[in-house]
């Protein structure tokens, strides 16, 4: 059994790479094709595999220092002094030239990324998922009154595959924030929201040690959707609460 | 949007503001972030840690170097760039320790493949075989899945840092893909004793 025709569109489907109408031309090929929907099976189940942290190689800490002294001399006083010398340098030449500003935004982004994938991760181990457990929306929403200062918006959407598992509430940047818990097949994917100013719009969508995050802000609140889930699953729930 | 005339404008600034405290900051900033990334890369790219410690103190002078070709895009893409770019040169000197697959890269028209059932996938779970397979690919196909996998960079970073067309991305993604899970089943297969 072969599928000449969508056979490579299943890795840029499950990349995120497609456009929105080739996304739904290929799902509903995905829905007849048995061929095809085994090679998503088995490529969705490689890259689980591929993202094990058994895989991933350390750098060691004598590298590392080495590599931060790559750019200092050698005595050791200056080692001192340098830094401090550097870093106000960096501020000067930093204000003076154009089109860093972009760049600084971007580290400030990346680091947010990261946080968000460790709470994620951390919100799956042992026991604390969910802090209220239940698919009802009337049920999660109202138990926020009072945590945080804030209503989060709160959806079920199991009819569109994506079942509310339940709350938690959680703590990102200095800001209490509500955690909701969804589920797609066997992924598991943490919606976060606290409040933040700004118009409405997808700012960022990254992928960290193979988990993706997409977000975005909408009606005053920052949300953030992380998930082992592909990209474009994750764009679908995204679609959904946006 | 800036225009060209303000980059270069400002590119000529730059030059002249790059003292070494200037170039030490941002390498800092930059460069340093990205290092981890770079050693795992590396790691996976050169044969043993010996190499990848080569490439990588290689690569931190060279982005030290020419910190002032950085555009203020994409850090992490810029320096993987300079990583990728060693390991292949280091590759080529050592070809005679090639142990990988032959890379099917010339086949234009994509053979239809049929992969191995899901179950035999699923049992395949053994990281050593899952590490030994990768280190199997051809490096080609390895590189594609690392930036893709590990660093979750678009077709479009890949393309950049691997100096390819978007179209050879996709096609050693899926090449390296297909290859990764047939020779996962077949280690898988070996263990078990059957054919």
């Amino acid at each position: 059994m072969s599928c000449p025709q969508t056979q490579d569109l299943v890795h840029a489907y499950l990349d995120g790479e497609l456009s929105l109408t080739e996304q739904l031309n290929f799902e509903q090929h995905l829905s007849t094709c048995p061929h095809c929907q085994q090679a998503y099976r088995a490529f969705q189940l490689l890259h689980e595999r591929l993202h094990d942290p058994a895989l991933r190689f350390e750098l060691p800490e004598k590298l590392r220092r080495q590599l931060q002294e790559t750019s200092m001399p050698g005595d050791s006083v200056w080692r001192f002094i340098l830094p401090r010398a550097f870093a106000i340098a960096a501020v000067v030449a930093i204000v003076i030239l154009a089109g860093v500003s972009l760049w600084l935004s971007r580290t400030n982004q990346n680091s947010l990324s990261r946080e968000l994938v460790d709470a994620h991760i951390r919100s799956m181990q042992a026991d604390h998922l969910t802090d209220v457990t239940s698919t009802d929306q009337h049920t999660v929403k109202p138990w926020f009154d009072g945590k945080v200062d804030f209503s989060p918006p709160v959806m079920n959407l199991a009819a569109e595959h994506f079942p509310l598992l339940g709350g938690r509430l959680d703590y990102l940047r200095n800001h209490p924030t509500a955690a909701l818990v969804y589920r797609r097949d066997k992924h598991l994917i943490n919606v976060f929201i606290w409040p933040e100013s700004g118009p409405d719009q997808v700012t960022n969508e990254s992928m960290i040690d193979g988990y993706n995050v997409i977000q975005w802000r909408r009606a005053g609140m920052h949300e953030a959707a992380v998930s082992d889930l592909n990209m474009t699953e994750l764009r679908q729930l995204v679609g959904l609460l946006y | 949007m800036v225009n060209n005339g303000l980059e270069d404008y400002a590119a000529e600034e730059f030059e002249k503001r790059m003292t070494p405290a200037t170039k030490a900051a941002l390498f800092e900033q930059i460069v340093l972030p990205h290092v981890e990334a770079g050693w795992n890369l590396a790691r996976w790219m050169t044969h043993d840690a010996h190499d990848a410690e080569d490439v990588i103190q290689e690569a931190s002078l060279r982005a030290l170097r020419f910190m002032n070709t950085f555009r203020g895009e994409d850090g992490r893409s810029w320096f993987l760039a300079i990583v990728r770019n060693l390991c292949h040169g280091l590759h080529r000197q050592s070809r005679g320790r090639d142990k990988t697959v032959p890379l099917d890269d010339q086949i234009e028209v994509l053979e239809p493949t049929t992969l191995p059932p899901l179950e035999k996938m699923e049992k395949a779970s053994d990281i050593h075989q899952l590490r030994q397979a990768i280190e199997r690919l051809p490096l080609e196909y390895r590189e594609a899945l690392m930036l893709r996998e590990f660093e979750g960079l678009s077709y479009k970073q890949i393309a950049s840092v691997a100096g390819i067309p978007m179209g050879t991305v996709m096609s050693r993604l899926a090449r390296g893909r297909e290859k990764l899970v047939e020779l996962m089943t077949a280690a898988a297969d070996q263990q078990e004793g059957t054919p």
